[in-house]
């Protein structure tokens, strides 16, 4: 504690903006620049569509000649019972996506440093991680095969006589949450332990062979070096992802959807897709994908705090 | 309709499995996504009434019907739900992908089902050839069905009618309009088109002394290969092209709407078929109506409606509406309470003001033509 107090008390020495200061950055600032612009184009500029939202906006007039009609659009929007029930259905989704996910990867990177053998740990976060690297029409189509009435899983079931007619997976409401959520499971997993496996070998070795010494055993190491060590970088992962709760997927949703459930499937990416470009409505699209923006910054920035308070990492 | 499903529940009965052991699936619906028509547009077909799409349209009192809440409507589902709690109906039909449905109708298992010609022909009727399955017998076959016996049936219309739904633009930027169009005009000149539908001459097809163009078995084999399509043949469905009786006046101007050469591309099993029931061609089968009138087809504008109007908002909440409760009808344990829930919800969704916007259409159109007679 000593030394981290000390450490506070350096006072960085302030550096006067000068010409020759300017002069001798100016590498430095050109590169910074690029990354302004860039972003600047890349993520500002495109936030001047928003104003489609209040406006009955037709291609024909463009954004400049189109109707304002002020917040109609959302008032449309809110009064949609399906908008509700999507808005539902995305945070369900994320959230659950979010815990499972999480809770999996961190978990899945201790129990893989807990392996001895190197050979052995190498193979299994190969394979592991692989399934990152497929897209979603291949994890869907391969989700459909196994979950069909002559798929591997109702097989199984049969065979083990826990059922005794296939059972149609994708028909019955209550399962597709579930379903969605094993698949990101199944899919992320891996990738999402690397940045885990490698928060913990920067762990220092010194702290496991003292551990080791006052007699703690193996659990007693995980909860007391492994996971404080780790803290930060899942404190820091978790404020992200929080933000990305309403990015509770498009592709799988909408793979895996179908007509009996798709009052549970449908998420606001498909809502915007099926009223935005499908009927030619941009204007409510964007309100939708406005509102989802708005959520998640307030999402990230209640996290943030959180974190602050309790004198955690923090982004900002 | 019932003798349709005795049929296939008979034969089901009969012959339960293929002949390597896999179990035949009596009927399966398609619908997913657009495609769902498969399921829903039927009672238009059951009434009697040609494929207007998304309604139906009396043809003495010119006016708008909704077939979703007709009679006919509520006994197809009904059927269909008598179906399913037998094992008739795939309990998969309403979660299948349009893949996983071609995929299944490729192996032959499929005994019956209830969709366009061309939404399953190029793909699985393709394949089947392909695997040899249709000298099993695996072949689709086209029945005129309706709700009763001894109607009218309009499953197949002849005669021009034009398709309004979509069009082939040119950009404004375009230098040399003139060009352009000349460009289309030669992809739509006989010889292009002959070459874009039936191939090369000699490669794809021969022509006999009467000039009469016909394919040796080799060839349809190869013309019915996904691959050999993709690199020898352009049909390109979006662009335009012709159907029907080609410019010489002797041969059709694609190969499947050649009377002979199809026959003659039938396996034994569908030439029997034909032979039994004195028919030649698919619209034999079915029998042929003249068009329905100036007005049709209606979906051409019921498929261009955006949310900006009440009825097109209307017509989009339908959709919805149907998607989910049209299945959950199927598979309901009890009928007729699903039903009534289907039909309250139905309600909410305005479907009036759909039929409204459709019926000033129809006038529209009906006036427009007349400024042609």
């Amino acid at each position: 504690m000593a030394l981290i107090k000390r450490k506070e008390k350096i006072k960085e020495p302030e550096i006067k903006i000068t010409w020759k200061e300017i002069k001798r950055q100016k590498v430095l600032l050109l590169w910074s620049a690029i990354i302004v612009v860039y972003g600047f184009i890349f993520y500002y500029l495109p936030l001047g569509g928003w104003l489609m939202a209040f406006q009955n906006y037709k291609p024909k007039d463009g954004l400049l000649h189109s109707q304002f009609v002020g917040l109609e659009k959302f008032v449309q929007l809110f009064s949609d019972v399906t908008f509700l029930k999507v808005i539902r259905n995305t945070l369900a989704m994320g959230v659950i996506n979010l815990a499972v996910t999480f809770i999996m990867a961190i978990v899945f990177a201790i129990l893989l440093n807990e392996v001895k053998s190197a050979g052995g740990k190498k193979t299994v976060q190969t394979i592991s991680y692989l399934p990152h690297f497929l897209s979603w029409i291949i994890v869907t189509g391969i989700l459909h095969d196994a979950l069909s009435s002559t798929g591997i899983i109702n097989e199984l079931l049969m065979n083990f006589g826990i059922l005794d007619q296939p059972l149609n997976f994708f028909a019955h409401p209550k399962f597709f949450w579930p379903i969605v959520a094993f698949a990101n499971v199944w899919k992320e997993t891996g990738w999402n332990a690397i940045i885990y496996l490698s928060a913990i070998t920067a762990i220092d070795p010194s702290l496991y062979e003292a551990a080791n010494i006052d007699g703690a055993g193996r659990w007693a190491r995980i909860k007391y070096v492994t996971l404080p060590g780790i803290k930060p970088t899942i404190i820091i992962l978790l404020l992200m992802n929080v933000g990305n709760v309403l990015n509770a997927g498009f592709e799988i949703q909408y793979l895996l959807g179908n007509g009996l459930v798709q009052s549970v499937s449908q998420t606001i990416d498909i809502y915007v897709l099926k009223w935005g470009i499908s009927q030619n409505d941009f204007s409510i699209g964007t309100a939708a994908g406005i509102f989802k923006s708005l959520v998640s910054i307030v999402l990230i920035v209640i996290a943030n705090q959180i974190a602050k308070r309790n004198g955690e990492e923090r982004l900002f | 309709m019932d003798q349709y499903f005795d049929l296939i529940e008979a034969y089901n009965e009969a012959n339960p499995t293929m002949e390597d052991g896999t179990e035949n699936i009596p009927y399966t619906i398609l619908c997913e996504d657009w495609r769902y028509f498969c399921l829903e547009n039927a009672p238009q077909f059951l009434d009697g009434y040609p494929n207007d799409g998304s309604v139906i349209v009396d043809p003495e009192e010119l006016k708008v019907i909704d077939y979703n809440t007709t009679d006919t409507a509520k006994r197809y589902f009904q059927k269909l739900n008598e179906e399913y709690q037998k094992g008739i109906v795939d309990p998969e039909s309403f979660t299948q992908t349009y893949d996983e449905y071609i995929a299944k109708l490729s192996t032959g298992r499929v005994l019956g089902m209830i969709d366009q010609w061309w939404d399953f022909a190029y793909t699985a009727e393709d394949a089947l050839k392909q695997q040899g399955l249709d000298l099993k017998g695996c072949n689709y076959v086209p029945l005129p069905i309706t709700i009763e016996e001894g109607m009218t049936n309009q499953w197949h219309n002849s005669g021009g009618t034009l398709n309004v739904a979509s069009g082939l633009a040119i950009t404004t930027s375009c230098e040399d309009v003139e060009g352009a169009l000349q460009f289309v005009n030669d992809l739509l000149g006989q010889e292009v088109h002959d070459l874009r539908c039936w191939g090369e001459k000699g490669v794809d097809y021969e022509v006999d002394e009467n000039g009469e163009y016909y394919r040796t078995e080799e060839m349809r084999m190869q013309a019915s290969d996904t691959a050999y399509k993709a690199s020898h043949l352009c049909t390109y469905s979006y662009f335009p092209q012709y159907t029907g009786t080609s410019r010489d006046g002797i041969n059709a101007m694609k190969p499947e709407g050649q009377p002979k050469e199809f026959y003659d591309g039938l396996s034994k099993n569908v030439q029997e078929c034909f032979t039994a029931y004195g028919a030649e061609t698919y619209v034999d089968m079915l029998g042929t109506s003249e068009a329905p009138g100036p007005w049709y087809p209606m979906y051409s504008f019921s498929n261009n409606m955006t949310t900006d109007t009440e009825g097109g908002l209307a017509w989009t909440k339908m959709g919805e509406v149907k998607h989910e409760y049209l299945p959950k009808v199927v598979m309901a344990a009890d009928f007729e309470t699903a039903w009534e829930e289907y039909m309250g919800i139905y309600d909410s969704c305005n479907p009036q003001a759909f039929i409204d916007e459709m019926q000033a259409e129809l006038d529209r159109r009906m006036e427009e033509a007349a400024k042609y007679e």
